[in-house]
């Protein structure tokens, strides 16, 4: 099988499984210290080298941090490389290890990454080998630069200005940040230090002398009118003058060529190093209106202890997020500058107690609201109890691994693409093995493990709720608490690993390995089922802690970080790959071969 | 009315504007209608041409802006604007715009330095002759390089200002720049003024136990007190540094810039370290050798250039022991005796102390330091923060948070507040067995007492209130020990560290205004308070509810309301306390448009007052000013709870 796809400009490798040797391997290895060790021991190994820079004659770098981590160790070390651009770790212990430099000004790159910004591949090193004299080439950082500029022309300062690639997440056009920031008393903004690549440009011109509240305009008519009436009446000035009406205006986000949706937005392309000075962006004044309505409790009355929050869906924010309070007396609560679009308002509460007791609001209310140019008004929230989630955690140690003394359950929202989420929470694990996630408002969750990457031997098996497991399977929270959630870890941790060759049988280091799983209701972002991994220098790779499943396992030669979650980027990637299934505590041997 | 800080009227204004905003009160039945009209132009100072796109706010004085007036602006493009509906009393406006300096009514360069000319306005009355004229703001900028002459990108400067604070005048952070990939900052928005320019550099370091001990705590039960130190390298997993050892990791404060890494500290053939020390414009460590730079209104001020020149340091090394035993994962500090208000000190190196009690600074730069540890048990206050989750289109979530609750301080703990405070010289050679010995705070209580008869606060009024109390010379402590009123009002205090203090009481009690707060009978919010070792526990806090307050008319040749007047009042028989910071009985404010002026709450005395006719002059109020003004100043007897009218001539001052 030899096939070659060509997608979105990334190479796709089909891959073949070389089944004589993939051969099942069954049972635990040496386990690891519980702890992660900061720092290895000591040992004979060298990894040294030049950072250089890109030029057609390559010249030596100063002053670049080049920091070296080793598999399995939390810390690592750094050595800052001098006029010659040399680095040096020695007593290295055997093991795996990648290379990172580092300079302002620069983007950072890793040691065989095809560019800044991708992993790299690691140096494998056996006890007291010195490993090949290592080349770093930095490319120099491109530069975007610019005025924001208002609606007359005149520059203007203290807008913050966001780079980022252009990106699909979950369905949707979105941007990544590459990088920020604020415009001088000139306009002028700089965002330095980019890998080359197309950019989106967007500007948050409320800057930081924004207060919340409308901003009425006036026009030159109004004001006249109300002169006019002013000194037709007696001297003096005392005759009644009808206000006049006055229109609410909002600086409206604004992205490169000053358009107001990303949708619009045309990417600026910049190649390594280079500057692009004129990239310009006008913001101007648009009609806004006011959001109002009263927040009430379960009673009826004025709620204390409230913070509400109101969030346009869809717009980049930069800058302040616009926070409220509902009065105190009648509940009522108003936000001004709203232009035309879609408006989540959300609400949480505290009581006396919880608050005394710092513990989360276990009051909130939700309320999407559509803005068409028209103030909104008599928006009506109550306050709603949030759940309690508990529950207890079992530890299945087959291979008789001490269980951590202390973990955090969490649970993720997930959330439709713009939906607006009250707050991820978590909670520790208790000496007796219960946990108590408290504050949670309705909506659809996933549980999570937040500290599962400091307990490498643990991987979660099961979270059984009313009989159900609900580990990789969204759950609905409504009102009422949830107790009873059983969530099993067990140390059976799954294993793949093998080596990546060529044609000709070479290790083939220069791709990324991508594991996936055949059922695609678990391609989400952050999903525990999907990998992305470079191979070492010698084309070996180790994937670790897979969920027991039917998974693909393919190679391409580039992808931007997190693109492997989307259905976009693996759908393709479903012919070109191979099958592997994974029993529980299953370690497996899976050689890859590229196919010619 | 403001103290002589007139910062307070732009806090005022801001406050009122924001409540206004968010929360109209509601307008009670029987008050007069709201008619009163403003119209008015916002104007470049020097050109005169009209500036549209400014946004004009409004603040009332003794007042919210009520239910239907808008409190933000737009100019149009002819520069104009409008405000309406609203009710007679005293308004003072400010209009901004990007580009130009912040400006007040009357005060082109910023309510800053000179207050802004507040508007009385009568029931229905119409004033369309409001100009406000703004200023353009001065620039200063300049590159940081290297020892090798190379640009040094993303280096954080700092622009210091000649300023007011705690009433001493005192350099004073606030902004700073980062420069950029050609190693260039620039300050665009600066009032005029003395500045001087500093690369600020700090560096701690933080023993690896310390950091695995937090690891493996949980929230609620973290083993360390929590400093800027340790959030800083926690939160951000900061990358170890070269001279990072197996037992403790470097961070320095110019690599913690959204991962813009800056020049790095070297180790030599001997283990040390080379680090940059902090350079203040155009190349000294000390603020008293550093080139004042004056900025001109609107000057584009360049190439105030800074090389860094990178310093070998020492490690200084020892044990923290207190009365129990040793003291470990404790915030320890070293820094240099010369004080910068509201920043670190340059040179401040920090670390902490493993479970053992012992620390290692690894990086001191040579030069003298006070050393200090102040450890003050939590107080876990009854907020709560409450996070916000956005689902941002590309999957990631943002964050934002804020805290909601009453700000109540819960019962103090019994713990005692351990500190030590000791000089340090570092020299070329590493310094070791350094024994530091903690010693207990002294703590202080009181009670409140109310003079006249209205009702008496409730448990949760007094609940409200805080005594602040911060050290007149020296570094403040990243937390400052906690003061608490309880339901009876009475006062207790962690343990403080011994010094001299000042104290400023905050939170307001309904219908009672503050008359004094007192120690061994010494008014402890007028002059300084000296805490030793031993607890004081005289502490006096005196409300009353018949302020006294002397207002009047400023008229000018006898007839008319002047222009321009600045009213001070200050103290006829008492010198003045230089380390004042409440300055109740230094006061000024800019009279109204019709002349008038009032200083509410003024406690009782024998005064001296005077209007002159350059309100910019509200800056300059130092002693030796005052002392001038004797001869021309009118003396005023103001009783316990009188309200005193007096009238003033303008006095003229060049």
């Amino acid at each position: 099988m030899t096939r070659r796809w060509f997608v979105a400009g990334v190479i796709l490798l089909a891959v073949v499984a070389m089944p004589a040797v993939a051969a099942a391997q069954r049972g635990a290895g040496p386990a690891p210290a519980r702890d992660t060790p900061f720092l290895p021991a000591k040992g004979g190994g060298v990894i040294a080298g030049h950072v250089l820079t890109t030029d057609a004659t390559p010249r030596p770098m100063r002053n670049v941090i080049v920091t070296l981590r080793g598999d399995g160790y939390r810390s690592g070390w750094t050595f800052i490389t001098d006029a010659d651009g040399a680095f040096n770790f020695a007593e290295l212990p055997a093991g795996r290890f990648t290379l990172t430099a580092t300079r302002a000004g620069y983007p950072s790159v890793n040691y065989g990454a095809a560019r800044p910004g991708r992993s790299g591949t690691s140096i494998v090193l056996k006890d007291n080998e010195r490993a090949p004299q290592i080349s770093l080439r930095m490319p120099k950082g491109a530069v975007i630069s610019g005025r924001v500029l208002d609606e007359s022309g005149a520059p203007l300062g203290g807008a913050r200005v966001s780079v980022g690639l252009a990106t699909k997440r979950n369905g949707e056009q979105t941007m990544s940040f590459g990088g920020s920031d604020s415009t001088d008393d000139r306009g002028v903004f700089r965002v330095y230090g980019l890998p080359a690549g197309d950019y989106v440009v967007s500007v948050d011109a409320r800057g930081f002398a924004f207060q919340p509240g409308a901003i009425i305009k006036y026009t030159p008519a109004e004001i006249d009118a109300v002169m006019r009436s002013a000194t037709s009446g007696a001297a003096g000035a005392s005759a009644p003058v009808t206000p006049p009406a006055g229109q609410e205006v909002v600086q409206l986000s604004a992205y490169y060529p000053s358009v107001r949706t990303l949708a619009e937005a045309l990417p600026v392309h910049v190649d390594a190093g280079q500057e692009r000075l004129d990239v310009d962006v006008t913001v101007s004044y648009a009609a806004s209106v006011a959001i109002s309505g009263f927040l009430l409790d379960a009673e009826g009355k004025p709620p204390a202890g409230v913070v509400m929050n109101l969030v346009q869906v869809g717009v980049v924010r930069t800058g302040p997020s616009v926070f409220g309070r509902p009065s105190p007396v009648d509940g009522s609560f108003s936000f001004a500058g709203n232009p035309p679009g879609r408006y989540v308002i959300t609400a949480r509460a505290t009581t006396a107690q919880t608050a005394a007791n710092g513990e989360t609001p276990p009051l909130w209310a939700r309320a999407d609201v559509v803005v068409n140019g028209e103030p909104v008004t008599g928006v009506r929230m109550v306050l709603q109890e949030a759940a309690d989630i508990s529950g207890t955690v079992a530890f299945e140690s087959v291979a008789n691994t001490a269980p951590p003394s202390t973990l955090r359950i969490g649970l993720t929202a997930v959330l439709s693409p713009g939906e607006v989420g009250m707050g991820a929470s978590d909670a520790a694990m208790t000496a007796d093995r219960t946990f108590k996630i408290a504050g949670v408002p309705a909506g659809r969750f996933r549980v999570a493990s937040p500290t599962i990457a400091a307990m490498p031997n643990w991987s979660m098996k099961s979270a059984i709720l009313q009989g159900q497991d609900v580990l990789d399977e969204p759950f609905e929270v409504r009102t009422g608490d949830l107790s009873g959630l059983t969530i099993t870890y067990t140390d059976q941790i799954t294993e793949i690993n093998g080596s990546l060759e060529d044609a000709s049988g070479r290790p083939a280091p220069d791709f990324y390995i991508i594991v996936f799983p055949v059922d695609q209701k678990y391609w989400y972002q952050n999903s525990r089922r999907i990998r992305a991994v470079r191979p070492g220098l010698d084309g070996k790779y180790v994937i670790r802690g897979l969920p027991p499943g039917s998974y693909r396992i393919g190679a391409v030669t580039d992808v931007e970080q997190n693109d492997w979650f989307e259905s976009w980027f693996l759908q393709p990637l479903l012919p070109a790959s191979a099958e592997i299934v994974l029993g529980e505590g299953e370690k497996k041997a899976f050689p890859l071969k590229i196919g010619g | 009315m403001n103290r002589l800080v007139p910062t307070v009227v732009l806090g005022v204004v801001a406050a009122v504007v924001s409540l206004a905003a968010q929360n109209p009160p509601p307008q009670t039945p029987d008050s007069p209608p709201s008619t009163g009209v403003v119209i008015g132009t916002v104007v470049d100072e020097s050109s005169g041409k009209p500036i549209g796109g400014a946004i004009v706010t409004i603040g009332q004085q003794g007042g919210d802006v009520p239910r239907g007036a808008p409190a933000q602006v737009l100019t149009n493009s002819d520069g104009r604007f409008l405000f309406a509906k609203l009710p007679a009393g005293l308004f003072q406006f400010s209009a901004r715009k990007p580009g130009y300096l912040t400006g007040s009514l009357g005060s082109s360069t910023g309510t800053l330095i000179r207050p802004g000319l507040p508007i009385l306005l009568g029931p229905g009355e119409v004033r369309s002759d409001i100009k406000i004229a703004l200023a353009r703001p001065a620039s200063l900028s300049g590159t940081v390089f290297d020892e090798n002459g190379d640009p040094v990108v993303g280096a954080i400067v700092y622009s210091l200002r000649r300023q007011r604070n705690r009433g001493r005048l005192s350099w004073f952070g606030g902004t700073s720049d980062t420069t950029d990939d050609r190693g260039v900052y620039r300050f665009g928005d600066l009032p005029p003024g003395d500045r001087i320019v500093m690369v600020e550099q700090t560096n701690a370091s933080v023993p690896t136990s310390a950091i695995e001990a937090y690891q493996k705590s949980t929230e609620n039960q973290r083993p360390l007190e929590s400093n800027p130190l340790s959030d800083e390298l926690f939160s951000t997993g900061a990358t170890p540094l070269a001279g990072g050892t197996p037992s403790a990791r470097l961070i320095n404060s110019q690599s913690q810039t959204l991962n813009r890494t800056t020049v790095q500290p070297r180790v030599d053939d001997t283990g040390h370290l080379f680090v940059y020390p902090s350079v203040i414009y155009p190349g000294t460590t000390s603020v008293a050798k550093a080139s004042i730079i004056t900025l001109r209104p609107g000057e584009d001020r360049t190439g105030i250039d800074i090389t860094l020149r990178p310093v070998k340091t020492i490690t200084i090394s020892g044990t923290v022991t207190g009365p129990d035993g040793p003291v470990g994962l404790t915030a320890i500090t070293l820094s240099t005796p010369e004080p910068i208000e509201g920043r670190n000190l340059p040179n401040q190196v920090g670390t902490m102390t493993d479970v053992s009690g012992a620390f290692t600074f690894i990086a001191v730069p040579p030069g003298d330091y006070t050393l200090r540890v102040t450890r003050i048990p939590p107080v876990r206050t009854a907020s709560t923060m409450v996070m916000n989750t956005v689902q941002n289109s590309d999957g990631s979530t943002s964050m934002t948070g804020t805290s909601s609750g009453p700000a109540v301080v819960p019962p103090l703990p019994p713990d005692p507040t351990l500190w030590v405070e000791q000089r340090v010289s570092a020299g070329n050679r590493d310094i070791t067995g350094l024994s530091i010995v903690l010693q207990p705070g002294a703590r202080l209580s009181g009670r409140t007492e109310f003079k006249g008869t209205a009702p008496r606060p409730t448990a949760k009024d007094f609940q409200t209130l805080q005594l602040s109390l911060a050290p007149i010379d020296g570094m403040r402590a990243f937390r400052t020990p906690r003061t608490r009123f309880d339901e009876k009002g009475d006062l207790t205090t962690q343990g403080m560290p011994s010094g001299r203090y000042t104290a400023q009481l905050f939170g307001t009690l309904p219908k009672w205004s503050l008359l004094s707060a007192t120690s061994g009978g010494v008014d402890i919010l007028q002059h300084p308070l000296e805490i030793g070792v031993s607890d004081i526990s005289d502490i006096v806090v005196t409300f009353t509810n018949a302020p006294s307050e002397l207002s009047g008319t400023v008229t000018e040749r006898g007839v008319e309301p002047p222009k321009e007047a600045l009213v001070i009042a200050f103290p006829a028989d008492e010198p003045l306390v230089p380390d004042d910071p409440n300055l109740r009985r230094q006061v000024s404010t800019r009279a109204a448009s019709n002349g008038s002026f009032s200083f509410k709450n003024l406690p009782p005395g024998d005064y001296q007052v005077i209007a002159i006719n350059d309100a910019s002059r509200a800056t300059d109020l130092t002693a030796d000013f005052l002392q001038s003004l004797v001869g021309k100043a009118t003396r005023v007897k103001v009783g316990a709870g009188e309200k005193r009218s007096q009238s003033l001539s303008l006095v003229t001052i060049r």
